[in-house]
Protein backbone atom coordinates (compact mmCIF):
# COMPACT_ATOMS: atom_id res chain seq x y z
CA UNK A 1 0.00 0.00 0.00
CA UNK A 2 1.31 3.00 -0.86
CA UNK A 3 1.16 5.88 1.71
CA UNK A 4 1.65 9.09 0.14
CA UNK A 5 4.27 11.57 2.15
CA UNK A 6 2.67 14.86 4.35
CA UNK A 7 4.30 17.04 2.19
CA UNK A 8 2.76 16.59 -0.67
CA UNK A 9 -0.50 17.69 0.58
CA UNK A 10 -1.27 20.85 -0.15
CA UNK A 11 -3.06 21.72 3.08
CA UNK A 12 -3.47 19.99 6.18
CA UNK A 13 -5.49 21.98 8.18
CA UNK A 14 -9.34 21.73 6.99
CA UNK A 15 -12.47 22.29 8.23
CA UNK A 16 -15.69 19.81 6.89
CA UNK A 17 -19.07 20.47 7.63
CA UNK A 18 -21.62 18.09 8.64
CA UNK A 19 -25.52 17.74 10.16
CA UNK A 20 -26.24 16.02 13.03
CA UNK A 21 -27.63 12.97 11.33
CA UNK A 22 -26.72 8.90 11.90
CA UNK A 23 -25.45 9.09 8.55
CA UNK A 24 -22.94 11.46 9.85
CA UNK A 25 -20.81 8.60 11.44
CA UNK A 26 -18.01 8.25 8.63
CA UNK A 27 -16.64 11.69 9.32
CA UNK A 28 -17.34 11.26 13.26
CA UNK A 29 -15.61 7.32 13.05
CA UNK A 30 -12.35 9.44 11.04
CA UNK A 31 -12.12 11.83 13.22
CA UNK A 32 -12.31 10.01 16.52
CA UNK A 33 -10.48 7.02 15.46
CA UNK A 34 -7.75 8.78 14.15
CA UNK A 35 -7.52 8.27 10.60
CA UNK A 36 -7.58 11.80 9.66
CA UNK A 37 -4.64 11.91 11.32
CA UNK A 38 -2.98 8.68 9.82
CA UNK A 39 -3.53 10.81 6.16
CA UNK A 40 -1.55 13.70 8.03
CA UNK A 41 -4.98 15.70 8.01
CA UNK A 42 -6.05 18.32 10.96
CA UNK A 43 -9.47 18.12 10.59
CA UNK A 44 -12.08 20.21 12.46
CA UNK A 45 -15.56 19.44 12.12
CA UNK A 46 -18.13 22.08 11.72
CA UNK A 47 -21.64 20.97 12.69
CA UNK A 48 -24.11 23.04 10.38
CA UNK A 49 -27.40 23.39 10.82
CA UNK A 50 -28.84 23.56 7.10
CA UNK A 51 -27.78 22.43 4.12
CA UNK A 52 -27.80 25.60 2.51
CA UNK A 53 -25.56 26.55 4.71
CA UNK A 54 -23.28 23.70 3.59
CA UNK A 55 -23.28 24.79 0.00
CA UNK A 56 -22.96 28.11 1.08
CA UNK A 57 -19.70 27.73 3.01
CA UNK A 58 -18.04 24.68 0.72
CA UNK A 59 -18.78 27.42 -2.41
CA UNK A 60 -17.45 30.64 -0.84
CA UNK A 61 -14.24 28.43 0.74
CA UNK A 62 -15.40 28.74 3.93
CA UNK A 63 -14.96 24.96 4.31
CA UNK A 64 -12.92 22.54 2.55
CA UNK A 65 -15.70 19.78 2.14
CA UNK A 66 -18.42 18.24 3.30
CA UNK A 67 -21.53 16.20 4.02
CA UNK A 68 -23.73 16.42 1.30
CA UNK A 69 -27.31 15.03 -0.07
CA UNK A 70 -26.16 12.24 -3.05
CA UNK A 71 -28.58 14.96 -5.44
CA UNK A 72 -27.37 18.57 -3.97
CA UNK A 73 -24.09 18.18 -6.10
CA UNK A 74 -25.51 17.61 -9.14
CA UNK A 75 -28.44 19.90 -8.45
CA UNK A 76 -25.77 22.56 -7.76
CA UNK A 77 -24.04 22.32 -11.41
CA UNK A 78 -27.28 22.61 -12.79
CA UNK A 79 -28.53 25.64 -10.55
CA UNK A 80 -31.59 23.74 -10.02
CA UNK A 81 -33.82 25.13 -6.78
CA UNK A 82 -30.80 27.62 -5.99
CA UNK A 83 -27.99 29.22 -7.54
CA UNK A 84 -25.78 27.26 -9.86
CA UNK A 85 -22.32 25.69 -8.76
CA UNK A 86 -19.46 24.03 -9.78
CA UNK A 87 -19.78 20.94 -6.87
CA UNK A 88 -18.10 17.58 -7.21
CA UNK A 89 -17.95 14.36 -5.36
CA UNK A 90 -15.81 11.34 -5.42
CA UNK A 91 -16.53 9.75 -2.63
CA UNK A 92 -20.69 8.22 -1.46
CA UNK A 93 -20.78 8.29 2.55
CA UNK A 94 -23.37 5.55 2.56
CA UNK A 95 -26.85 4.01 1.50
CA UNK A 96 -29.91 3.98 2.38
CA UNK A 97 -30.75 5.22 5.54
CA UNK A 98 -33.86 7.05 5.19
CA UNK A 99 -38.01 6.28 5.83
CA UNK A 100 -41.51 8.09 5.29
CA UNK A 101 -43.12 8.28 8.69
CA UNK A 102 -46.80 8.98 8.67
CA UNK A 103 -48.77 10.78 11.93
CA UNK A 104 -50.73 7.86 13.97
CA UNK A 105 -54.00 9.53 12.53
CA UNK A 106 -52.81 9.37 8.70
CA UNK A 107 -51.45 5.71 9.40
CA UNK A 108 -54.57 4.39 10.77
CA UNK A 109 -56.18 5.98 7.82
CA UNK A 110 -54.51 4.22 5.40
CA UNK A 111 -54.43 0.85 7.12
CA UNK A 112 -58.07 1.36 7.46
CA UNK A 113 -58.18 1.31 3.64
CA UNK A 114 -55.86 -1.22 3.24
CA UNK A 115 -54.66 -3.56 6.22
CA UNK A 116 -51.72 -4.74 3.89
CA UNK A 117 -50.32 -0.93 4.36
CA UNK A 118 -49.16 -2.08 7.78
CA UNK A 119 -46.60 -4.35 5.87
CA UNK A 120 -46.62 -2.93 2.57
CA UNK A 121 -44.43 -0.25 1.13
CA UNK A 122 -46.72 -0.41 -1.89
CA UNK A 123 -50.02 -1.13 -0.60
CA UNK A 124 -49.45 1.91 1.66
CA UNK A 125 -49.12 4.59 -1.06
CA UNK A 126 -51.67 2.96 -2.97
CA UNK A 127 -54.24 3.15 0.31
CA UNK A 128 -52.74 6.94 0.84
CA UNK A 129 -53.77 7.56 -2.53
CA UNK A 130 -57.29 6.42 -2.24
CA UNK A 131 -57.40 8.30 1.23
CA UNK A 132 -56.37 11.38 -0.63
CA UNK A 133 -58.99 11.35 -3.21
CA UNK A 134 -61.39 10.79 -0.38
CA UNK A 135 -60.28 14.11 1.44
CA UNK A 136 -60.50 16.01 -1.91
CA UNK A 137 -64.46 14.79 -2.41
CA UNK A 138 -64.88 15.94 1.03
CA UNK A 139 -62.75 19.17 0.71
CA UNK A 140 -61.15 18.47 3.30
CA UNK A 141 -57.39 20.16 3.18
CA UNK A 142 -54.74 18.92 1.50
CA UNK A 143 -52.08 16.57 3.44
CA UNK A 144 -48.69 18.03 4.12
CA UNK A 145 -45.28 16.47 3.88
CA UNK A 146 -42.25 17.71 5.29
CA UNK A 147 -38.85 17.10 3.84
CA UNK A 148 -34.86 18.45 4.62
CA UNK A 149 -34.29 20.41 1.49
CA UNK A 150 -36.04 21.34 -2.20
CA UNK A 151 -32.89 18.91 -3.86
CA UNK A 152 -32.59 16.34 -1.31
CA UNK A 153 -32.68 12.66 -2.37
CA UNK A 154 -35.70 12.43 0.85
CA UNK A 155 -37.91 15.12 -1.45
CA UNK A 156 -37.11 12.63 -4.81
CA UNK A 157 -37.90 9.74 -2.75
CA UNK A 158 -41.05 10.89 -0.86
CA UNK A 159 -42.08 12.01 -4.70
CA UNK A 160 -41.17 8.74 -5.92
CA UNK A 161 -43.36 6.80 -3.13
CA UNK A 162 -46.17 8.89 -3.52
CA UNK A 163 -46.19 8.36 -7.28
CA UNK A 164 -46.02 5.21 -7.09
CA UNK A 165 -49.16 4.94 -5.65
CA UNK A 166 -50.46 7.30 -8.35
CA UNK A 167 -50.69 10.40 -6.15
CA UNK A 168 -49.33 13.70 -7.78
CA UNK A 169 -46.92 15.51 -5.15
CA UNK A 170 -47.15 18.93 -7.02
CA UNK A 171 -50.71 18.60 -6.92
CA UNK A 172 -52.96 16.44 -4.70
CA UNK A 173 -50.38 17.03 -1.19
CA UNK A 174 -48.59 20.24 -0.13
CA UNK A 175 -44.51 19.54 0.38
CA UNK A 176 -42.99 21.63 2.96
CA UNK A 177 -38.95 22.17 4.17
CA UNK A 178 -38.60 21.59 7.61
CA UNK A 179 -35.17 20.89 9.41
CA UNK A 180 -34.87 17.35 10.28
CA UNK A 181 -34.29 17.81 14.07
CA UNK A 182 -37.98 20.10 14.15
CA UNK A 183 -39.94 17.47 11.77
CA UNK A 184 -41.01 15.23 15.04
CA UNK A 185 -42.40 18.22 16.65
CA UNK A 186 -44.23 19.43 13.12
CA UNK A 187 -45.78 15.79 13.27
CA UNK A 188 -47.17 16.57 16.89
CA UNK A 189 -48.52 19.38 16.42
CA UNK A 190 -50.43 18.48 13.75
CA UNK A 191 -48.63 20.82 11.28
CA UNK A 192 -47.62 17.86 8.90
CA UNK A 193 -48.59 14.27 8.33
CA UNK A 194 -46.12 12.63 7.31
CA UNK A 195 -41.92 13.68 6.50
CA UNK A 196 -39.35 11.74 4.63
CA UNK A 197 -36.38 11.79 6.54
CA UNK A 198 -32.65 10.16 8.05
CA UNK A 199 -32.02 8.96 11.07
CA UNK A 200 -32.54 9.10 13.92
CA UNK A 201 -35.48 11.54 13.24
CA UNK A 202 -38.24 8.26 11.69
CA UNK A 203 -37.30 5.96 15.35
CA UNK A 204 -37.65 9.03 17.76
CA UNK A 205 -41.11 9.66 16.42
CA UNK A 206 -42.05 6.28 16.52
CA UNK A 207 -40.11 5.95 19.64
CA UNK A 208 -42.32 9.18 21.26
CA UNK A 209 -45.76 6.83 19.78
CA UNK A 210 -46.32 9.69 17.66
CA UNK A 211 -45.90 8.02 14.27
CA UNK A 212 -45.35 4.70 12.02
CA UNK A 213 -42.67 4.04 9.67
CA UNK A 214 -44.48 2.67 5.95
CA UNK A 215 -41.09 2.95 3.55
CA UNK A 216 -37.74 2.66 4.06
CA UNK A 217 -35.15 4.43 1.58
CA UNK A 218 -34.12 0.71 1.06
CA UNK A 219 -37.81 -0.29 0.05
CA UNK A 220 -38.00 1.89 -2.57
CA UNK A 221 -34.75 1.88 -4.17
CA UNK A 222 -32.33 -0.55 -2.81
CA UNK A 223 -29.23 0.54 -1.57
CA UNK A 224 -29.14 3.81 -3.19
CA UNK A 225 -26.93 6.63 -2.33
CA UNK A 226 -27.69 8.94 0.22
CA UNK A 227 -24.54 11.37 1.56
CA UNK A 228 -21.79 12.17 -0.25
CA UNK A 229 -18.63 14.01 0.52
CA UNK A 230 -18.32 17.10 -2.03
CA UNK A 231 -16.02 19.50 -2.41
CA UNK A 232 -15.78 22.95 -4.61
CA UNK A 233 -14.20 21.85 -8.23
CA UNK A 234 -12.32 24.42 -7.37
CA UNK A 235 -10.87 23.20 -4.54
CA UNK A 236 -10.93 19.84 -6.01
CA UNK A 237 -8.83 20.84 -8.41
CA UNK A 238 -6.30 23.19 -6.29
CA UNK A 239 -5.60 20.37 -3.86
CA UNK A 240 -5.48 17.14 -5.65
CA UNK A 241 -3.47 14.82 -3.08
CA UNK A 242 -5.66 16.78 0.16
CA UNK A 243 -8.59 15.62 -1.69
CA UNK A 244 -7.03 11.78 -1.94
CA UNK A 245 -5.39 11.58 1.90
CA UNK A 246 -9.68 12.70 2.60
CA UNK A 247 -10.81 9.88 1.03
CA UNK A 248 -8.54 7.29 2.04
CA UNK A 249 -9.49 8.30 5.93
CA UNK A 250 -12.92 8.25 4.83
CA UNK A 251 -12.65 4.54 3.00
CA UNK A 252 -11.18 3.33 6.32
CA UNK A 253 -14.00 5.04 8.20
CA UNK A 254 -16.36 3.47 6.19
CA UNK A 255 -14.68 0.02 5.71
CA UNK A 256 -14.37 0.11 10.00
CA UNK A 257 -17.97 1.53 9.83
CA UNK A 258 -19.19 -1.76 8.07
CA UNK A 259 -17.98 -4.34 10.20
CA UNK A 260 -21.03 -5.54 12.46
CA UNK A 261 -19.29 -5.27 15.84
CA UNK A 262 -18.42 -1.51 15.57
CA UNK A 263 -21.82 -0.39 14.67
CA UNK A 264 -22.86 0.09 18.46
CA UNK A 265 -19.35 1.55 19.14
CA UNK A 266 -19.84 4.43 16.83
CA UNK A 267 -23.53 5.02 17.78
CA UNK A 268 -21.58 5.76 21.54
CA UNK A 269 -19.28 7.73 19.11
CA UNK A 270 -22.13 9.76 17.76
CA UNK A 271 -24.07 10.08 21.07
CA UNK A 272 -21.49 10.60 23.14
CA UNK A 273 -19.25 12.80 22.06
CA UNK A 274 -21.99 15.53 20.74
CA UNK A 275 -22.11 14.76 17.12
CA UNK A 276 -26.04 13.92 17.83
CA UNK A 277 -28.41 15.26 20.81
CA UNK A 278 -30.38 12.09 20.78
CA UNK A 279 -29.62 9.29 23.41
CA UNK A 280 -27.67 5.84 22.82
CA UNK A 281 -30.65 3.26 22.21
CA UNK A 282 -32.28 5.83 19.49
CA UNK A 283 -29.34 5.94 17.72
CA UNK A 284 -27.87 2.36 17.94
CA UNK A 285 -31.47 0.73 16.59
CA UNK A 286 -30.93 1.56 13.09
CA UNK A 287 -26.70 1.74 12.88
CA UNK A 288 -27.09 -1.66 14.45
CA UNK A 289 -29.75 -3.17 11.76
CA UNK A 290 -32.70 -2.91 13.45
CA UNK A 291 -35.97 -0.89 12.09
CA UNK A 292 -38.04 0.12 14.98
CA UNK A 293 -41.40 1.21 12.41
CA UNK A 294 -44.06 0.72 14.76
CA UNK A 295 -45.00 1.81 18.53
CA UNK A 296 -47.30 -1.20 19.17
CA UNK A 297 -44.76 -3.97 17.11
CA UNK A 298 -41.32 -5.30 18.20
CA UNK A 299 -38.22 -3.41 15.98
CA UNK A 300 -37.48 -5.35 12.73
CA UNK A 301 -34.26 -6.73 11.38
CA UNK A 302 -33.08 -4.40 8.74
CA UNK A 303 -28.97 -5.31 8.43
CA UNK A 304 -28.73 -2.82 5.11
CA UNK A 305 -30.85 -0.24 6.75
CA UNK A 306 -27.07 1.60 7.03
CA UNK A 307 -24.63 0.66 4.22
CA UNK A 308 -21.42 2.27 4.96
CA UNK A 309 -19.09 -0.22 2.82
CA UNK A 310 -20.34 -3.29 1.11
CA UNK A 311 -21.85 -3.29 -2.15
CA UNK A 312 -19.26 -0.93 -3.36
CA UNK A 313 -21.19 1.58 -1.95
CA UNK A 314 -18.31 4.42 -1.40
CA UNK A 315 -18.09 4.06 -5.56
CA UNK A 316 -20.05 7.49 -7.21
CA UNK A 317 -21.86 5.60 -10.32
CA UNK A 318 -22.17 7.74 -12.39
CA UNK A 319 -25.71 6.26 -13.54
CA UNK A 320 -26.95 7.54 -10.08
CA UNK A 321 -26.10 10.77 -10.69
CA UNK A 322 -28.03 10.84 -14.04
CA UNK A 323 -31.13 8.97 -12.30
CA UNK A 324 -31.33 12.43 -9.60
CA UNK A 325 -31.32 14.40 -12.81
CA UNK A 326 -34.12 12.48 -14.58
CA UNK A 327 -36.24 12.91 -11.32
CA UNK A 328 -34.97 16.64 -11.61
CA UNK A 329 -37.10 16.69 -14.81
CA UNK A 330 -39.49 14.53 -13.82
CA UNK A 331 -40.69 16.61 -11.04
CA UNK A 332 -40.47 19.96 -13.24
CA UNK A 333 -37.42 21.37 -11.11
CA UNK A 334 -35.32 21.27 -14.40
CA UNK A 335 -36.48 21.87 -17.62
CA UNK A 336 -34.05 23.64 -20.27
CA UNK A 337 -32.91 20.24 -21.89
CA UNK A 338 -29.16 19.57 -21.06
CA UNK A 339 -26.88 16.03 -22.03
CA UNK A 340 -27.42 14.28 -18.77
CA UNK A 341 -24.44 12.03 -19.12
CA UNK A 342 -21.98 14.74 -19.73
CA UNK A 343 -23.45 17.10 -16.44
CA UNK A 344 -23.47 13.56 -14.50
CA UNK A 345 -19.84 13.10 -15.51
CA UNK A 346 -18.69 16.14 -14.83
CA UNK A 347 -19.95 16.45 -10.84
CA UNK A 348 -19.25 12.38 -10.03
CA UNK A 349 -15.74 11.53 -10.20
CA UNK A 350 -15.44 7.68 -10.34
CA UNK A 351 -11.68 7.88 -12.33
CA UNK A 352 -11.08 10.02 -9.04
CA UNK A 353 -12.34 7.32 -6.86
CA UNK A 354 -10.59 4.21 -8.43
CA UNK A 355 -7.14 6.29 -8.32
CA UNK A 356 -7.08 6.55 -4.78
CA UNK A 357 -8.76 3.47 -3.91
CA UNK A 358 -5.95 1.26 -6.12
CA UNK A 359 -3.33 3.43 -4.12
CA UNK A 360 -4.89 1.79 -1.08
CA UNK A 361 -5.66 -1.62 -2.61
CA UNK A 362 -9.05 -1.79 -2.13
CA UNK A 363 -11.39 -3.32 -4.56
CA UNK A 364 -13.32 -1.15 -7.04
CA UNK A 365 -16.32 -1.66 -9.81
CA UNK A 366 -14.15 -1.80 -13.39
CA UNK A 367 -17.11 0.35 -14.84
CA UNK A 368 -18.58 3.93 -14.48
CA UNK A 369 -22.51 2.80 -14.83
CA UNK A 370 -24.62 0.00 -14.25
CA UNK A 371 -27.78 -0.84 -14.60
CA UNK A 372 -30.45 -0.42 -11.48
CA UNK A 373 -33.84 -2.66 -10.95
CA UNK A 374 -32.49 -6.11 -12.10
CA UNK A 375 -30.96 -7.49 -8.83
CA UNK A 376 -33.24 -8.67 -6.06
CA UNK A 377 -31.84 -10.53 -2.90
CA UNK A 378 -32.66 -13.62 -3.52
CA UNK A 379 -30.66 -13.91 -6.74
CA UNK A 380 -27.70 -12.16 -4.91
CA UNK A 381 -27.69 -14.42 -1.34
CA UNK A 382 -23.77 -16.16 -0.95
CA UNK A 383 -22.95 -14.26 -3.76
CA UNK A 384 -19.95 -11.26 -4.02
CA UNK A 385 -20.49 -8.62 -1.37
CA UNK A 386 -19.25 -6.11 -4.23
CA UNK A 387 -22.94 -6.11 -5.38
CA UNK A 388 -25.91 -5.38 -3.56
CA UNK A 389 -29.39 -5.67 -4.29
CA UNK A 390 -31.00 -2.87 -6.88
CA UNK A 391 -34.72 -3.35 -6.83
CA UNK A 392 -37.11 -0.44 -7.12
CA UNK A 393 -40.61 -0.21 -5.19
CA UNK A 394 -42.62 -0.58 -8.41
CA UNK A 395 -40.04 -3.38 -10.30
CA UNK A 396 -38.71 -0.50 -13.08
CA UNK A 397 -35.15 -1.02 -14.11
CA UNK A 398 -33.22 1.81 -15.12
CA UNK A 399 -30.77 0.39 -17.84
CA UNK A 400 -27.34 1.79 -18.69
CA UNK A 401 -27.68 4.57 -21.14
CA UNK A 402 -31.34 4.47 -21.01
CA UNK A 403 -32.42 7.87 -19.35
CA UNK A 404 -35.07 8.59 -21.40
CA UNK A 405 -36.43 5.17 -21.87
CA UNK A 406 -36.58 4.96 -17.69
CA UNK A 407 -38.42 8.12 -17.53
CA UNK A 408 -40.86 6.96 -20.20
CA UNK A 409 -41.62 4.34 -17.93
CA UNK A 410 -43.74 6.87 -15.08
CA UNK A 411 -47.10 8.49 -16.00
CA UNK A 412 -46.56 11.35 -13.84
CA UNK A 413 -44.00 13.36 -15.31
CA UNK A 414 -43.43 16.61 -16.40
CA UNK A 415 -40.20 15.90 -18.64
CA UNK A 416 -40.52 16.91 -22.25
CA UNK A 417 -39.00 13.45 -23.28
CA UNK A 418 -39.04 14.86 -27.09
CA UNK A 419 -36.70 18.28 -26.33
CA UNK A 420 -34.63 16.12 -24.37
CA UNK A 421 -33.89 13.27 -27.09
CA UNK A 422 -32.51 16.26 -29.19
CA UNK A 423 -29.61 17.00 -26.43
CA UNK A 424 -29.01 13.37 -25.29
CA UNK A 425 -28.76 11.63 -28.90
CA UNK A 426 -26.73 9.11 -27.36
CA UNK A 427 -29.20 7.67 -25.02
CA UNK A 428 -32.09 6.34 -25.44
CA UNK B 1 -49.80 43.03 -5.55
CA UNK B 2 -46.21 44.06 -6.98
CA UNK B 3 -44.35 46.61 -5.20
CA UNK B 4 -43.52 49.65 -7.35
CA UNK B 5 -39.88 50.25 -9.09
CA UNK B 6 -39.10 53.48 -7.36
CA UNK B 7 -40.68 52.31 -4.18
CA UNK B 8 -37.56 52.29 -1.57
CA UNK B 9 -35.82 48.70 -1.16
CA UNK B 10 -36.81 46.70 1.36
CA UNK B 11 -35.34 44.27 3.73
CA UNK B 12 -35.88 41.39 6.18
CA UNK B 13 -33.82 39.99 8.53
CA UNK B 14 -33.81 36.08 9.26
CA UNK B 15 -32.48 34.87 12.30
CA UNK B 16 -30.17 37.86 12.62
CA UNK B 17 -29.90 38.20 16.72
CA UNK B 18 -29.73 41.31 18.48
CA UNK B 19 -26.44 43.23 18.43
CA UNK B 20 -26.04 42.13 14.41
CA UNK B 21 -29.74 43.12 14.05
CA UNK B 22 -28.80 46.64 15.64
CA UNK B 23 -26.25 47.20 13.59
CA UNK B 24 -27.93 46.42 10.28
CA UNK B 25 -30.39 48.61 11.21
CA UNK B 26 -28.19 51.31 11.74
CA UNK B 27 -26.67 50.49 8.70
CA UNK B 28 -30.01 50.29 6.09
CA UNK B 29 -31.62 53.24 8.08
CA UNK B 30 -28.36 55.57 6.75
CA UNK B 31 -28.92 54.22 3.56
CA UNK B 32 -32.14 54.62 2.62
CA UNK B 33 -33.65 51.05 2.71
CA UNK B 34 -36.72 50.02 4.69
CA UNK B 35 -36.17 47.65 6.90
CA UNK B 36 -39.32 45.27 7.56
CA UNK B 37 -39.86 45.21 11.04
CA UNK B 38 -41.08 41.11 11.30
CA UNK B 39 -39.79 39.02 13.40
CA UNK B 40 -39.57 35.71 10.78
CA UNK B 41 -39.64 31.98 12.40
CA UNK B 42 -39.64 29.20 9.59
CA UNK B 43 -43.50 28.25 10.32
CA UNK B 44 -44.38 31.41 8.55
CA UNK B 45 -41.95 31.33 5.85
CA UNK B 46 -44.71 30.55 3.37
CA UNK B 47 -46.84 32.86 4.05
CA UNK B 48 -45.05 35.62 5.29
CA UNK B 49 -42.35 36.11 2.29
CA UNK B 50 -44.83 36.74 -0.79
CA UNK B 51 -46.97 38.39 1.46
CA UNK B 52 -44.10 41.46 2.62
CA UNK B 53 -42.01 40.54 -1.09
CA UNK B 54 -38.71 41.84 0.29
CA UNK B 55 -36.12 43.05 -1.77
CA UNK B 56 -32.90 41.89 0.80
CA UNK B 57 -33.23 39.02 2.98
CA UNK B 58 -30.29 38.92 5.74
CA UNK B 59 -30.33 35.84 7.25
CA UNK B 60 -27.89 33.76 9.96
CA UNK B 61 -25.64 31.26 7.59
CA UNK B 62 -26.65 29.19 10.72
CA UNK B 63 -29.96 29.53 10.84
CA UNK B 64 -31.96 26.63 11.21
CA UNK B 65 -35.04 28.52 8.74
CA UNK B 66 -32.50 28.34 5.56
CA UNK B 67 -33.89 25.24 3.80
CA UNK B 68 -37.52 26.28 4.37
CA UNK B 69 -36.38 29.87 2.57
CA UNK B 70 -34.87 28.05 -0.17
CA UNK B 71 -37.77 26.33 -0.73
CA UNK B 72 -40.03 29.08 -0.74
CA UNK B 73 -37.64 31.28 -2.53
CA UNK B 74 -37.04 28.10 -5.16
CA UNK B 75 -40.89 28.29 -5.70
CA UNK B 76 -41.30 31.77 -6.13
CA UNK B 77 -38.54 33.25 -8.46
CA UNK B 78 -39.65 37.12 -8.19
CA UNK B 79 -38.74 36.99 -4.25
CA UNK B 80 -35.24 37.55 -3.65
CA UNK B 81 -32.43 34.32 -4.56
CA UNK B 82 -29.51 33.38 -2.67
CA UNK B 83 -26.06 35.34 -3.59
CA UNK B 84 -23.20 32.38 -3.57
CA UNK B 85 -22.27 32.10 -6.97
CA UNK B 86 -19.72 34.75 -7.84
CA UNK B 87 -16.07 34.93 -8.89
CA UNK B 88 -13.36 37.61 -8.01
CA UNK B 89 -14.08 40.75 -5.54
CA UNK B 90 -17.84 39.42 -4.62
CA UNK B 91 -16.75 36.18 -3.93
CA UNK B 92 -14.19 37.20 -1.28
CA UNK B 93 -16.84 39.78 0.08
CA UNK B 94 -19.19 37.08 0.34
CA UNK B 95 -17.03 34.77 1.98
CA UNK B 96 -16.22 37.62 4.45
CA UNK B 97 -19.54 38.60 5.06
CA UNK B 98 -20.94 34.33 5.52
CA UNK B 99 -17.46 34.15 7.82
CA UNK B 100 -16.46 36.88 9.70
CA UNK B 101 -20.13 38.39 10.06
CA UNK B 102 -22.14 35.24 9.91
CA UNK B 103 -24.60 36.80 6.72
CA UNK B 104 -25.98 35.16 3.49
CA UNK B 105 -27.90 37.12 1.65
CA UNK B 106 -30.61 36.90 -0.70
CA UNK B 107 -31.68 39.74 -3.69
CA UNK B 108 -34.28 40.46 -5.72
CA UNK B 109 -33.48 41.10 -9.65
CA UNK B 110 -34.15 44.86 -8.66
CA UNK B 111 -30.45 44.82 -6.42
CA UNK B 112 -27.91 45.42 -9.12
CA UNK B 113 -24.53 44.01 -9.11
CA UNK B 114 -22.79 47.43 -8.14
CA UNK B 115 -25.11 48.11 -5.47
CA UNK B 116 -24.82 44.82 -4.31
CA UNK B 117 -21.22 44.59 -4.01
CA UNK B 118 -21.36 48.14 -2.40
CA UNK B 119 -23.94 46.63 -0.10
CA UNK B 120 -21.84 43.98 1.15
CA UNK B 121 -18.97 45.78 1.52
CA UNK B 122 -20.50 48.76 3.58
CA UNK B 123 -22.50 45.58 5.83
CA UNK B 124 -18.72 44.27 6.04
CA UNK B 125 -17.15 47.33 7.20
CA UNK B 126 -19.73 48.67 9.24
CA UNK B 127 -20.52 45.50 11.62
CA UNK B 128 -16.62 45.22 11.58
CA UNK B 129 -16.17 48.94 12.83
CA UNK B 130 -18.80 48.78 15.28
CA UNK B 131 -17.62 45.58 16.63
CA UNK B 132 -13.83 47.23 17.33
CA UNK B 133 -15.49 50.32 18.39
CA UNK B 134 -17.14 48.16 21.14
CA UNK B 135 -14.29 46.13 21.64
CA UNK B 136 -11.84 49.45 22.60
CA UNK B 137 -14.80 50.91 24.57
CA UNK B 138 -15.21 47.60 26.31
CA UNK B 139 -11.57 47.63 26.84
CA UNK B 140 -11.25 51.11 28.25
CA UNK B 141 -13.66 51.04 30.39
CA UNK B 142 -11.42 47.76 32.01
CA UNK B 143 -8.32 50.16 32.15
CA UNK B 144 -10.49 53.10 33.67
CA UNK B 145 -11.63 50.14 36.41
CA UNK B 146 -8.16 49.26 37.58
CA UNK B 147 -7.19 52.52 37.00
CA UNK B 148 -9.69 53.73 39.85
CA UNK B 149 -9.54 50.93 41.99
CA UNK B 150 -5.69 51.52 41.59
CA UNK B 151 -5.78 54.79 43.03
CA UNK B 152 -7.79 53.74 46.10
Amino acid sequence: MKIPRVESLEKQQLTLGYIPLTDCAPFAVAKEKGFFEEQGLEVTLSREHSWASIRDKVSLGVHDGAQMLASMPVAARLGVAGPRLDMVTAFVLDLNGNAITLSNRLYEAVVATDPDAAFSALAATQALNLVIRANAQNKRPKLRFGVVFPVSTQNYELRYWLGCGGTNPDLDIEIVVIPPPDMVDHLKSGDIDGYCVGEPWNTVAVRAGLGHVVATKYELWNNSPEKVFAVAKRWADEHPETHKAVLRALMKACAWLDQSENRLVAAEILTERGYIDQGLETVALSLCGISQRHPDRPPEDAPDFHVFNRYSANFPWLNQAEWYIAEMYRWGQLRNPVSISSIAEQVYLPTFYREVASEIGAPCPAINRKTEGNLSPQMLQNFAPHLGPNQFIDGKRFDVGKVLGYLEQHELSQANIRELRQSNETIG
Amino acid sequence: MKRSAKAPLRALMVGVDGPRSEKLFQLLANVGIELIPRSVSEDSLYKLLQELQPELIFVDVNSTARDTLEHVVSSHPALPQPVVSADGDLRISLRRLAGDIGISLYVSERVSPCLLQALIDITISHCHSIGVLEQELALLADNSEIMVAALH
